[in-house]
């Protein structure tokens, strides 16, 4: 029997709340396959696979019966794993799952996350209308993935850009944000601060695509 | 205990009380797949391979934690058990090397096995790679492959549970756990003792035994303890040398007798092929085997192994045994025990062989010889010394039942640039022999052998020991490929002696009937080939070396004659069946004379393999098989010792501490005979189930 500490999950805070609940059940599961005592098949490979496939889906690469898969795996583990640790992280998933549905078949189906939390479903870029060209965001940047200069508006590379959000953090007055499907329209090239318009298409992100006919 | 009754897929089944459902499964011949469990560990239930369900309660259990009770209905391939069983085997091979064939337990493993009874082709599951698994790496017996370790943690727990050591140990890294040692250090610095458990249950290639260290075909049994398997009476080393360990010598005495006669002797002198083995050889050094065996002997006060010995009645029969050396004395000693009237002719005036006229006195007394005959003369043999038998036919004709030829070697082979008007030119075995009857020429100032084995440094040494000034051995070989002892070359370097390697004789120069100096070269390699002796002659290299005797201890041959009647082989040696029969019905033949010269305890294995064929012959069962010691059942657990691994070898015992620091060195091979095998699903066991009739 496994003799680990139980691990504490943090509780699931809804959709509501901006939160993702393929994200979420990634994070209990990376949480029990790192406090899995190693003993039990189904807490240590099943929790890492779980783990694992729920990243594929958050990184956009999910494979059409990963659902089935995830739920049968986390039924077999909350049902036979050796441990309340594991079996009650797989129980909590499965309720998130039960609830959230809808969310994660437009992860797996479309790639897509509502509350733009996983990595796959955003990009990043500088609101040119807010941006005072402060430069703060540049010096952070692990990738070096942001030009501008002192009163230009600065420019994300979306190639080099990792989604490590250090930007959003720091930027000092939130003009750096996520945006859906939908690109926002930002200058090609480097211009002053104030001197790009608020054009027509402009948009948050999350408006829905429209639909083909 | 009582019986409880219970229905397995159907099959009504009896089992004990106190029986997991998963042992009780498999003891009536039903085969519920498992992985973790090992009949001699704890289960704990984690693979979750033995599933079953416990039918009318929808419980689903893993069988090999779940106790039997009476009236239990259980099925063993209920859809929710095989899925469940299903997905833990892919949840394994997720992490799993996918290349079965690059792996040495291919087709010997059980996961392979598992695989091919569950029928697992393709995982829905990601692959995963792991971190840690370059964490534990390979020493010299202990192979890792830890990539293909699949954490079943038996090994883990026979270390703890069945050895009491605990030296593996389940880590954990970055969040990743993998099957370790405490702080991740190599064996030889944690406690373990290279018992070889953890490899014996490791289900997978992941702990393997380095290839090469037990020999890749024979009986389980014997290939996994190398000493006992390659001393030719298989004497069982491990149990004495741990009889030795704890004091009891008496006992550990009587388990070296079931095997072997002259073991006083052998104590001394034995070739000791068994430390050659010696799995502890390739960690550092082998355990001082002989060394151990002479203390036992020499420390067995009580004697106790004569009670025991197994005597039969008396056959009426009769048998004659030629020679007597350590082969024939052995095979009179077992005749005689199985009830036959048995005579020894030696032709010389003491019997004892190569024991009495081979082996100088300073290496082994003619006292602790002497002894030894007696102890076997004691089972009514008659000894005639000085009796040379000139014809076989004479022996039959004397009412003899049966005639074993057990004359030796004892002719020394001699180059073909020998000259018989030589008179200061001699054979090994004649200088020996007369060494010990002190009838030794003038050996003069300089004394020169030819030959690289023991033979050649038991003259050598006894020419240094009688005060000859410059005696040198000579020999083609290079040192490190010596036949000789180490020992025997260290005392013989110790003691003064020259040795010059890698050196043939090239002509011998000689002054009428005195042979004046050698010329020898220096060869860069030789081999015995079909056309003779092949060399490579460094040019240039030849020297003369002034000599005022030569002694070649170039090997031994038999000198039976051609016309005895039995047929015998181009090199002289006598032919025989397997059981040990020569072409004359009735006329057996063992040691030397069969296989030309070898070691006395290979004469010792011949001369019990000749008794057994000639009871078998005289109508009896052919067994002397003897236990003189009653066996216990071996105590499992060795525990932990400090720095074990680096423990050294002790090769000369002054006390008994010495004997007891040496003994403790053992890797106790033997014990890991006596873990249970698991059984495949393909065993034999699982064709039919034993039901019981309500």
């Amino acid at each position: 029997m496994c003799t680990q500490s139980y691990a504490t999950f943090e509780p699931w805070q809804g959709l509501t709340s901006g939160a993702c609940p393929v994200n979420y059940c990634m994070t209990i599961m990376k949480q029990a396959k790192e406090t899995s005592c190693g003993q039990c098949v189904l807490c240590r490979e099943g929790t890492w696979q779980v783990f694992e496939i729920t990243k594929s889906i958050i990184e956009g690469k999910a494979e059409s019966d990963d659902y089935t898969l995830l739920t049968d795996l986390l039924e077999l583990i909350r049902d036979h794993a050796g441990c309340e640790m594991a079996s009650s992280g797989a129980a909590i998933c499965l309720e998130v799952i039960a609830q959230t549905h809808d969310e994660w078949d437009l992860h797996i189906r479309r790639k897509r996350c509502t509350n733009l939390v996983c990595k796959g479903s955003f990009t990043i870029y500088v609101d040119p209308s807010t941006c005072t060209g402060c430069g703060q965001c540049i010096a952070k940047c692990p990738e070096g993935a942001i030009t501008g200069g002192r009163d230009l508006i600065h420019i994300i590379d979306p190639v080099k850009c990792s989604k490590t959000l250090a930007c959003i953090f720091i930027c000092p007055v939130g003009a750096i944000k996520k945006a859906g499907p939908l690109k926002p329209k930002v200058p090609e090239t480097l211009v002053p601060v104030g001197s790009f318009g608020n054009a027509p298409g402009e948009g948050d992100g999350k408006r829905r695509r429209r639909r083909r006919e | 205990m009582s019986k409880q009754n219970l229905q397995i897929d159907g099959y009504c089944i009896q089992a004990e009380e106190g029986q997991s459902v998963l042992q009780a499964a498999l003891d009536a011949g039903i085969y519920i797949p498992h992985l973790c469990y090992h009949p001699d560990l704890t289960p704990s239930g984690n693979c979750k391979l033995c599933a079953v369900e416990i039918v009318g309660t929808d419980q689903i259990v893993q069988s090999c934690e779940t106790l039997v009770k009476d009236g239990m209905v259980i099925n063993t391939h209920s859809d929710s058990v095989k899925r469940l069983r299903m997905t833990a085997l892919e949840l394994l091979l997720a992490s799993h090397p996918k290349d079965c064939t690059s792996c040495d337990k291919y087709l010997h493993c059980e996961l392979q096995a598992l695989l091919q009874y569950m029928g697992v082709a393709h995982s829905r599951l990601r692959e995963i790679e792991k971190e840690n698994t370059n964490i534990q790496v390979s020493d010299r017996l202990i192979k890792k492959e830890m990539h293909r370790c699949i954490q079943c943690g038996r090994c883990v727990k026979v270390c703890e549970e069945v050895r009491g050591i605990g030296a593996l140990t389940i880590n954990k890294k970055n969040g990743e756990t993998y099957i370790g040692t405490k702080d991740d250090r190599p064996l030889m610095e944690t406690d373990c003792r290279f018992c070889g458990a953890c490899v014996e249950v490791c289900p997978t290639g992941a702990i393997q035994d380095i290839p090469g260290i037990f020999p890749a075909t024979g009986p389980r049994q014997m290939t996994l303890v190398p000493c006992k398997n390659e001393c030719p009476a298989h004497t069982d080393i491990p149990l004495y040398i741990r009889l030795v360990n704890e004091k009891r010598y008496s006992e550990a005495a009587a388990v070296i007798r079931e095997k072997l006669t002259f073991p006083l002797s052998l104590g001394y002198i034995c070739s000791h092929v068994c430390e050659a083995s010696c799995k502890r050889s390739h960690l550092n050094e082998s355990i001082a085997i002989r060394e151990t065996k002479k203390f036992a002997i020499k420390n067995d006060q009580t004697m106790s192994w004569q009670k025991h010995v197994k005597r039969s009645a008396n056959s009426g029969k009769k048998v004659a045994v030629m020679g007597g050396g350590a082969a024939g004395l052995t095979a009179a000693y077992y005749l005689a025990k199985k009830g036959h009237l048995v005579e020894v002719f030696e032709k010389q005036p003491m019997a004892g062989g190569m024991l009495s006229y081979g082996i100088p006195k300073y290496r082994l007394p003619q006292s602790v010889v002497n002894d030894e005959i007696n102890i076997l003369l004691q089972e009514g043999i008659t000894l005639h010394t000085g009796s040379q038998i000139k014809s076989i036919k004479k022996l039959q004709e004397n009412k003899f039942d049966a005639v074993l030829v057990a004359v030796g070697a004892s002719q020394g082979k001699r180059p073909p640039a020998y000259r018989q008007q030589w008179n200061n030119a001699m054979d090994a075995v004649d200088f020996c022999r007369k060494a010990i009857e002190g009838t030794l020429p003038e050996m003069g100032d300089v004394v020169t052998v030819y030959g690289g084995g023991n033979v050649a440094f038991d003259c050598a040494r006894t020419a240094k020991k009688m005060g000859v000034k410059k005696v040198r051995v000579v020999c083609m070989e290079a040192r490190e490929a010596m036949m000789a002892d180490a020992e025997e070359i260290e005392m013989g370097h110790y003691e003064g002696v020259e040795i010059l390697n890698s050196q043939s004789i090239a002509e011998i120069k000689d002054e009428g009937s005195t042979v004046a100096s050698i010329a020898v070269v220096s060869i860069s390699s030789f081999a015995f080939t079909e056309k003779g002796l092949e060399m490579e002659i460094i040019e240039g290299s030849e020297r003369e070396l002034e000599t005022d005797m030569l002694i070649f201890a170039t090997g031994q041959q038999p000198d039976f004659p051609a016309d005895s009647g039995v047929d015998l082989a181009g090199n002289g040696t006598i032919k025989i069946n397997q059981q040990m029969m020569t072409s004359q019905p009735g006329v057996f033949a063992a040691g030397d004379v069969v296989y030309g010269t070898k070691s006395v305890v290979e004469a010792v294995a011949s001369g019990r393999c000749a008794a057994m064929g000639i009871d078998r012959y005289l109508g009896g069962d052919g067994s002397i098989d003897e236990e003189l010691f009653q066996r216990e059942k071996n105590n499992p657990s060795i525990g932990t010792c400090q720095n074990f691994g680096q423990l050294e070898r002790i090769s000369c015992f002054q006390h008994q501490e010495d004997a007891c620091s040496e003994t403790l060195r053992c890797l106790q091979c033997d014990l890991r005979v006596d873990l249970q095998k698991v059984k495949y699903w393909v065993d034999p066991q699982f064709k039919t189930v034993k039901v019981v009739s309500e």
